[in-house]
């Protein structure tokens, strides 16, 4: 399968679903950085300019990248729960139970790069909406950061 | 190269010789754009029904339909036939070597963009020449339905039992809402087509292979950004794209930017659509909606392309249509950053719009 074209989005376009339930965000020239509250799971969203056609052909999304890093929070570890691809509108990917954590944020590895087996078609915009799992911490005021350095998405003949 | 008054005498030329030469199927799109126009057409339509479809009896209108259904789609392929075969005569005609006509494709990227799905209703008590067969006949309806496709009607329950007055009506009902719906649109696409031929032919400076999208971007709706955030009551940012509710009588702006090429290769690329997936919701059905009332295009810190007076409403966030397609003749070629800037009014409180995706099509130009 020949890579037709790589796009990538710096990590400062992310966005929270709920803001409400973010104790802190900073928007940084390596990222941002999301401190969420105790208990409150959350959603990222991220969209990728997309190339949905290249000299009269459509590309197929074969892989994306989710360069990010989470830290321990004393009693348990923010993780990232789910990772769903949208086309537009609508849902065409549901990657879920991923449980993915650690620093993934500096180089591609086998935790932050996710083969998409068929590859997809995308029409429109590509979103990718991130779900975090926030575990309950010691005290009111833990809180429990999420760092996203960087979003790839790799589209093949 | 022949100048563009010498290439649109040719490119007519062609066009009538077309009609004249293809099936007589094809007459009603020609009148209509050569001789007496959305009258006569239909006049001429409904005469060509043989009497047996018109005839009293139990009448199966599904059946009595099919005529009318054939023909239509005769016109539809015709058209095609009929500007591609006028690329390649007018081609002839001014000495040129023969080459793939793009003229179909444009035709229907221009369908496509000017209403050609548009939904439509006409009821008996509204049309002219109503016969006084019954007087509940008054608000038997046919509609088009286009999510069912472009020919695709439904009609209120008609007599099972009717009379050759209720069948000429329905006749005439349906011939009338193709013609005035759907053939005088093929029309107006083919008219504009014709002026899409002779502008490439004479090599004006908007001459463009049209055939090949070149490259096509695009965006997911929670990219965007409003310009006035302290005039939304609410922002959503959700998988399915982005939510704004909007003050009432506000005038907000919401700007989109698209990583776009301004060179593909070594070919120079222009701007030929933007789309704008949107969809407007209110809380209370008898609120005025949001509209979306200009769309503005930016080639970095520079205005490029205004559409204004718009007045775009409903739910038009999942597929392509006239409402959110729209097409950018005389294709600008873009030299930075491309922004999308969409002004939305908000008429009532409680109203909404939602974006799900911004895109933009580019074609490699010729010169």
């Amino acid at each position: 399968m020949n890579i037709v074209e790589t796009i990538w989005i710096h990590g400062v376009a992310v966005k929270p679903e709920y803001n409400d339930n973010i104790n802190k965000s900073s928007y940084k020239g390596w990222g941002s950085n999301f401190l969420c509250e105790n208990g409150k799971d959350n959603w990222f969203h991220v969209a990728l300019s997309t190339p949905v056609i290249i000299n009269g052909a459509r590309p197929k999304l074969s892989k994306i990248y989710l360069l990010f890093s989470t830290e321990h929070g004393g009693i348990g570890e923010i993780n990232i729960r789910s990772i769903h691809l949208y086309d537009g509108k609508h849902k065409v990917r549901s990657l879920d139970s991923l449980n993915l954590s650690g620093d993934h944020s500096s180089a591609i590895d086998a935790t932050n790069t996710i083969a998409l087996t068929p590859p997809i078609t995308i029409q429109s915009g590509l979103g990718i909406s991130i779900g975090v799992s926030v575990p309950i911490g010691i005290g009111p005021s833990s809180s429990f950061p999420v760092k996203f350095a960087t979003i790839g998405a790799e589209f093949s003949e | 190269m022949p100048s563009e008054q010498e290439t649109e005498k040719y490119v007519r030329k062609a066009a009538i010789a077309g009609c004249t030469i293809m099936s007589e199927g094809n007459y009603m799109l020609c009148d209509w754009m050569f001789g007496g126009g959305c009258d006569k057409a239909i006049e001429k339509l409904f005469s060509s029904l043989p009497d047996s479809w018109k005839a009293a009896g139990k009448t199966d209108y599904w059946v009595v339909a099919q005529p009318i259904f054939d023909m239509m789609q005769k016109i539809w392929s015709d058209s095609h036939e009929l500007v591609d075969q006028t690329w390649d005569e007018t081609r002839k005609q001014l000495g040129m070597s023969s080459a793939a006509s793009p003229a179909s494709s444009y035709l229907d990227d221009w369908l496509t963009r000017e209403g050609w799905m548009e939904s439509a209703e006409i009821t008996a008590g509204e049309f002219l020449e109503l016969p006084e067969f019954l007087a509940s006949s008054l608000k038997k309806k046919i509609a088009l339905t286009p999510e069912k496709g472009p020919w695709a009607w439904h009609s209120s329950k008609w007599p099972e039992v009717c009379d050759s007055d209720c069948v000429n009506l329905f006749h005439k009902m349906l011939a009338y809402l193709y013609g005035k719906y759907r053939v005088e649109r093929i029309a107006d696409g083919v008219e504009n087509t014709l002026k899409y031929i002779t502008a490439t032919l004479s090599n004006t400076e908007y001459s463009l292979d049209l055939g090949l999208i070149a490259k096509a971007v695009w965006v997911h709706g929670h990219a965007l950004e409003a310009e006035t955030p302290e005039q939304l009551t609410k922002t959503d940012v959700k998988g399915w794209g982005g939510r704004f509710h909007g003050e009432k009588d506000a005038l907000n702006w919401f700007h989109a930017a698209l990583t776009m090429p301004s060179t593909l290769g070594n070919q120079n690329l222009r701007l030929s659509k933007v789309f704008v997936l949107f969809k407007t919701e209110k809380s209370n059905p008898q609120y005025f909606s949001a509209l979306i009332k200009h769309i503005h295009i930016y080639d970095g810190a520079h205005k490029i392309i205004s559409l204004d007076n718009l007045s775009l409403s409903g739910d038009h966030d999942e597929h392509l249509d006239a409402q959110n397609c729209h097409f950018l003749y005389p294709f600008p070629s873009i030299k930075t950053g491309l922004g999308i800037s969409i002004g939305v009014h908000f008429l009532s409180s409680n109203t909404s719009i939602s974006f799900s995706s911004i895109g933009a099509d580019f074609i490699t130009a010729k010169n």
